[in-house]
């Protein structure tokens, strides 16, 4: 009942080693996940870095470049000049001419004030002018540019939102796709180490069933077998391959003249699949060398061993008992 | 037949996952008893011998081992290889042409017609030396050791001693009108050899060798009556043993070689067995009554003679005691049983044996009442065993003439000795020659 006995326990220790595979298969699921959680990127944007930079250079160095010169001042020398000149002629006219002259100068000084005031004033003017026009211009100029820039700080708000938007939809995506992909490797990996682990398990119950089954089969054959050789043995092939045997180690057995009623030798033949005779050992005997020897030179000379008619009834070791009849 | 399939039976463990199936069958094994052997001689290889000697020796220690029956020498012709010396054999080749055994030697001329004799013996399937030996001899017996050669090999092979360089004695007789020879013949085992103890026109009968194999005992009708002498084989000289009136015959030495064992009528003309002591003379009868016992034989213990009798009608073996006792029948089985040796180990009684009409030698088994019978024959006579007691020799008709014949004490193995000259009779074999 060894097999009864030996089955129990054998069973359970499989159930337990199916579980543990199982529980094994589960905890390298859990962990690839976690490990997968733990060095995959989460929420971190891209690092669109470089590109903002460009952009702030740009908006930065432009307006400093192209910034007009300031408006030219009354120069001081020239100022001075012409306070004197006009000091002399003031002084001349007094002296001679004095009210014509003075009165010329006057008015030419009117005039020229005038002119110098106009002048001045059209000057003045124009470059009140030029200075709005400037102005404006650098104001148009200004507020284009900055409209530009503004634009372009939109544009490039709108960009780098976009970017940025997209960068993150983009990372989102990605994440989403590494997730997935992760999820999916995860999913693969845990689908495969379970399908490891069932294909593993199915296995070995398989071969676990195949074993039970092989050894089934083979106690089966076995009892076949040996059934067969019983049959065999009752239905005369034993005996006949036992004859046979028998007759060719009689053939070749030179009994000494020695040899009497009594003697009694057991020898020991490993004979090979073939029927080539292997090792000869002499067990038990009372004979003396000579009959020993002829013993030994009879199993050697009758060399090959006939085999069986069936195959199933060779057997490899071979106990000969010489005991000579009257 | 006892044959015994070990099946072990089934132990499975089912285990689960990662586990194995020990499905373990108990180590079997098929048991095999092997009953019988067979009579095939065992194949040997005797290499002619390296050297130059004026014997063959190989081809005499190959003639020895065939003889006996239980080896088949190779012919040299099939010899693919020659060594000389174990250095030089190749087990591989020798295997592959069904040789066991191999014997390889040379004979060395140390001085001018002194040589030594070297040899080895090889178990070819192992690969193994069995046997390494030096043995010097003089020219003269460069034979005689050679068939210690062949002993030497024998009893490694074979466990039992060999008998090649024992002898023989036998009685031949040349019968031509007007002029009859008896001769005793000593010769080698293998009928070489021969030579002539004694000559006589009237009949020489019962050779009988003494149990140092230096004498030999036989009854002579030279003087026109059975007389028993006893010769040295060396010297040839000889002494009347026993020349009492009536018959005397049928010697037979004890163990010690101090009693002969003999037939006598005495004066009242029957037939007696008494024990003569040959240096004192000393007669003492074992047997009295109206039977006629014959041809003693000493059992190897030296404590019973056996003996033929004809106290129960034929002729049968009886048995009594040296010291004196009552005769005790052994033979029972056919009417026939005469002409009682024992065998070296006192088990066997070989007995000329009536078997369906046919004299044959035979093997009684008084222990167990067997009676085997090991030749022929029609007119088998005077069989005597082999001091190894694996061989008897015997008489047997060849045409109108008796020749030689041994029987291996199983049977299966009979040879002729080749005799050339006569009619052979009564062969005895020599005890095993002193080393």
């Amino acid at each position: 009942m060894a097999a009864a006995l030996w089955s129990t326990p054998g069973l359970r220790r499989g159930e337990l080693s199916s579980l543990g595979w199982s529980l094994a298969a589960h905890g390298i699921l859990v962990l690839v996940i976690a490990f997968g959680a733990l060095v995959l990127p989460r929420d971190e944007a891209p690092r669109p870095l470089g590109i903002e930079a460009v952009v702030l250079d740009a908006r930065d160095l432009k307006p400093a470049r192209q910034r007009p010169a300031p408006a030219p001042r009354p120069d001081p020398a020239e100022q001075q000049r012409e306070l004197e000149r006009r000091q002399a002629e003031e002084r001349a006219a007094a002296e001679q001419r004095a009210a014509a002259e003075a009165e010329r100068r006057a008015v030419e000084e009117r005039q020229a004030a005038e002119a110098r005031r106009q002048r001045e004033q059209v000057a003045a003017e124009q470059a009140v002018r030029e200075k709005a026009a400037r102005e404006k211009a650098v104001a148009e100029k200004a507020a284009a540019e900055q409209a530009a820039t503004r634009a372009a700080a939109d544009k490039a708000a709108a960009e780098r939102a976009a970017a940025k938007k997209a960068a993150a939809e983009k990372a989102a995506a990605e994440r989403a796709a590494r997730e997935a992909t992760a999820a999916k490797a995860a999913a693969a990996m845990a689908a495969k180490e379970k399908a490891a682990a069932d294909a593993k398990a199915a296995a070995a119950k398989a071969a676990a069933e195949t074993q039970r089954r092989q050894a089934a089969a083979d106690l089966a054959r076995q009892l076949a077998e040996e059934e067969e050789l019983a049959s065999a043995a009752g239905s005369g092939a034993l005996a006949e391959y036992i004859d046979l045997i028998r007759q060719k180690v009689e053939r070749n057995w030179i009994p000494p003249p020695g040899v009497r009623p009594g003697l009694e030798c057991e020898v020991l033949v490993n004979q090979l699949p073939g029927g080539a005779v292997g090792d000869v050992r002499i067990g038990s005997c009372n004979g003396d060398d000579a009959v020993r020897r002829s013993i030994e030179a009879a199993v050697k000379k009758a060399d090959p061993l006939p085999l069986p008619s069936n195959p199933a009834l060779f057997e490899r070791n071979l106990r000969f008992t010489f005991k000579p009849e009257e | 037949m006892h044959t015994v399939r070990k099946i072990g039976p089934v132990r499975a463990a089912l285990l689960l996952v990662g586990a194995l199936l020990a499905a373990a069958a108990v180590r079997a094994e098929l048991r095999i008893e092997i009953n019988r052997g067979t009579l095939k001689a065992q194949p040997i290889a005797v290499v002619p011998f390296g050297g130059a000697a004026p014997l063959d020796v190989a081809a005499v220690v190959a003639a020895d081992l065939e003889r006996s029956g239980r080896f088949e020498p190779m012919a040299r012709d099939d010899m693919l290889q020659r060594p000389t010396s174990g250095a030089e054999v190749d087990f591989g080749s020798w295997r592959i042409q069904k040789v066991d055994v191999l014997v390889v030697g040379r004979v060395v001329e140390a001085a001018p017609g002194q040589f030594e004799i070297q040899f080895q013996l090889f178990d070819v399937l192992k690969g193994e030396q069995l046997l390494g030996y030096r043995q010097a001899s003089t020219s003269a017996d460069l034979r005689r050791n050679a068939h210690r050669v062949a002993d030497l090999i024998y009893e490694k092979l074979t466990g039992i001693r060999g008998i090649f360089a024992t002898r023989i004695a036998y009685v031949t007789a040349q019968r031509t009108p007007g002029r009859n020879v008896y001769r005793l013949i000593v010769a080698d085992a293998d009928g070489e050899n021969a030579r002539t103890m004694a000559e006589s026109a009237e009949p020489i009968m019962s050779p009988a060798w003494s149990p140092d194999g230096r004498k030999i005992a036989y009854v002579s009708f030279e003087s026109q009556r059975a007389e028993i002498y006893v010769q040295e084989l060396r010297s040839g000289a000889r002494q009347r043993a026993s020349a009492r009136p009536g018959v005397n015959g049928a010697p037979a030495w004890s163990p010690d070689g101090r009693l002969l064992a003999v037939s006598l009528s005495r004066p009242d003309g029957n037939l007696d067995i008494y024990t003569l002591d040959v240096a004192t003379q000393v007669l003492t009868r074992l047997t009295d009554g109206p039977a006629i016992d014959t041809e003693p034989a000493f059992s190897p213990d030296g404590a019973f003679i056996y003996f033929t009798s004809d106290g129960s009608g034929g002729p049968q073996v009886y048995r009594v005691p040296v010291d004196g006792g009552r005769a005790v029948r052994v033979t029972f089985e056919g009417r026939y049983n005469a002409r009682p040796r024992p065998s070296p180990d006192g088990r066997l009684i070989a007995v000329v044996h009536n078997d369906r009409g046919a004299y044959r030698i035979a093997t009684v088994d008084p222990a167990r009442g067997v009676t085997q019978v090991l030749s022929d024959g029609r007119l088998d006579e005077s069989p005597a065993f082999a001091p190894n007691g694996e061989t008897l020799i015997y008489a047997t008709r060849e045409g109108n003439r008796g020749v030689l014949a041994t029987v291996s004490v199983d049977g299966r193995i009979k040879q002729r000795i080749s005799v050339t000259e006569g009619d052979v009779r009564e062969p005895a074999w020599s005890p095993f020659p002193a080393n």
